[in-house]
């Protein structure tokens, strides 16, 4: 062996086509079969993206997920498929064999480390499989640029020869048609981050699929996985890793907006279902070509501030109104993949790159359902927050106290845990010391919703619900305002009898009656 | 005594909202906003219920 030849470890120059052999020789995938899958377009452009220069592989790579679905299914096989497969790194510096070996015998240095991790984006696991190839997928998600969130992503680390390097995502895998399919995709990736978020044990895809056709079983067979699961097996899978299935309609614009931005504000994935139709591509046959439903996992969301959502805005108003875009592992597709909202004759609709039939000309997804995979004690829902802090706008819109341009907030609903709400009031502008020591002071729940009412940029009023009360209880933990006429306002009203005789100042005194504490910031 | 300027605030508003109150805006106001109000309610309050037809329909993913 020559002194630069290290058979478990390649580093090649990037390319399209150079991915693409790689993904063709660690598989039993030929390359005519490696091109006409999908998810290369879609890689293409994200490497273009990011920048990406150099691959390194790594060979005789075990991977868990793979590791127990080949355990469930491919092991007994006639043929003999292989149980590890091969880890491709990416990073956005050029690289030769020589250079990683040699910061690979620097490995000790902050400095060489650092050099590396800031090139870092990610990897994929490629499957020894004849054609679903795209195993588990850590690839760092787009850079913000001002107005993408991926609020659900956090960071994974690989361990390449001794180097500690890591890549801030959601993990991502294709489905391999045998022991899961795109639900159980879209649930694997959901899982992987609520076992960070609420302490499970991660399930790998053969599980899920197990779990989810345990309880509600399939008119077929579970594995191979050909049929796919219903909306009442996916909420089993969630059951199955200790947690709460949350079904919310989706097909209303608002409705889909404000609850994804609600919950992906706590890190919680959210399972989106998408009913797939296309146009035919005889522009005489004006009928939707229906291509049955699909299963992807929102990560992440794009605000576009200057967009008002499709619906005129005249009364109380969301910041989730303002999504432009979302960003979901679509297992068809790749992770992160860009869905514009956008709105067509019949319903909201989302672009996707998800290729129909020949027949089939331009596929778009309708928002069926969201599924949302809780923990047990959140249970106060979006819906609740939203209908007391609209009752409040209007009451105080009627007592016309909010003056503006069109005197309602704008209110920032989301689902939050106690350390990130403590960690934002402590760098809060707007709040003086002794407004901020109390509120950081205030025992509160775990978790807990935050209605922010803003005028403008500027914040007016905020509301802190505990999220594991009951819906009758006194569960607003804390109003408080740097504006003091605003909130003694809400606090004094029902001294006097006149206004609160009134249907807006019954809903002020209620929300006042269920306030545990008020904090004025003078 | 002269009151701060946060009660003074709070005074204003109290007056402005009764003024308002006998001007009958203030019912006027809250029926325009109840429109857009109740809608969004609605719709967030029906996303939640378990629509018979969609339990009907058996929908594979």
């Amino acid at each position: 062996m020559s002194p630069g030849d290290h058979p478990s470890l390649r580093v090649t120059k990037y390319s399209i086509d150079a991915f693409m052999q790689l993904l063709s020789e660690c598989s039993e995938c030929t390359e005519a079969q490696v091109r006409e899958k999908l998810h290369l377009g879609y890689f293409e452009s994200y490497f273009r993206d990011v920048n990406v220069r150099t691959i390194v592989s790594e060979a005789d790579y075990i991977d868990l997920d793979y590791l127990t679905d080949y355990a469930a299914y491919y092991v007994r096989c006639f043929h003999h498929y292989r149980r590890d497969c091969t880890r491709l790194h990416f990073f956005s510096e050029d690289l030769s064999q020589d250079d990683f070996l040699a910061l690979l015998s620097r490995a000790a240095d902050p400095a060489a480390r650092e050099d590396l991790q800031a090139a870092y984006k990610g990897f994929i696991v490629v499957r020894p499989l004849p054609q679903c190839v795209i195993g588990r997928t850590c690839l760092a998600h787009y850079d913000h640029a001002g107005h993408r969130h991926f609020p659900v992503a956090q960071p994974y680390t690989a361990n390449l020869s001794g180097l500690e390097l890591s890549a801030h995502t959601v993990p991502f895998q294709e489905q391999d048609q045998v022991t899961a399919a795109c639900a159980t995709s879209a649930l694997w990736s959901a899982l992987q981050i609520t076992s960070r978020l609420f302490n499970h044990t991660p399930m790998p895809p053969v599980a899920i699929t197990q779990a989810a056709t345990t309880g509600v079983p399939l008119r077929s067979r579970a594995l191979p996985n050909t049929d796919g699961l219903t909306i009442e097996q996916m909420a089993h899978g969630i059951r199955a890793a200790g947690l709460e299935p949350f079904y919310i309609d989706a097909r209303d614009a608002f409705v889909l907006r404000s609850t994804l931005y609600s919950y992906l504000s706590c890190g919680i994935p959210v399972l989106l279902v998408v009913h797939l139709a296309g146009s035919s591509k005889n522009r005489l046959d004006p009928r939707p070509i229906s291509l049955g439903y699909h299963a992807v996992t929102v990560t992440g969301y794009s605000l576009q501030l200057s967009d008002l959502g499709d619906r005129l805005v005249r009364g109380p108003r969301l910041v989730s109104d303002h999504i432009g875009k979302v960003y979901a592992h679509d297992d068809q597709v790749g992770p992160h993949a860009r869905m514009t909202l956008i709105r067509d004759r019949r319903a909201p609709c989302l672009t996707t790159s998800f290729r129909g039939p020949e027949n089939v000309r331009q596929v778009r997804a309708y928002p069926y359902a969201l599924l949302l995979p809780l923990y047990h004690k959140i249970r106060i829902p979006q819906q609740l927050v939203c209908d007391l802090a609209f009752n409040l706008d209007r009451a105080l819109y009627s007592f016309g106290v909010l003056p503006g341009v069109d005197e309602h907030l704008c209110w920032n609903v989301r689902l939050l845990t106690v350390n990130d709400f403590k960690r934002e009031v402590a760098s809060r502008a707007d709040l003086n010391d002794t407004a901020r020591v109390e509120i950081l002071t205030t025992p509160l729940p775990r978790f807990l919703w935050h209605a922010a009412g803003n005028r403008g940029n500027e914040p007016a009023l905020d509301l802190v619900l505990d999220a594991t009360d009951i819906a009758s209880g006194h569960f607003i933990r804390l109003a408080f305002s740097s504006d003091p006429g605003l909130l003694r306002f809400i606090m004094h009203l029902a001294d006097n009898e006149a206004l609160a005789a009134t249907p807006p100042g019954q809903a002020i005194a209620d929300v006042a009656a269920r306030t545990k504490a008020f904090v004025v910031s003078e | 005594m002269a009151k701060d300027p946060a009660h003074r605030d709070l005074d204003r508003l109290l007056q402005r909202a009764e003024q308002m109150l006998r001007a009958g805006r203030v019912e006027k106001r809250f029926r325009a906003a109840s429109k857009s109000t109740d809608e969004l309610l609605r719709k967030l309050r029906r996303a939640q219920d378990v629509d018979p037809k969609a339990l009907r329909k058996q929908v594979t993913i």
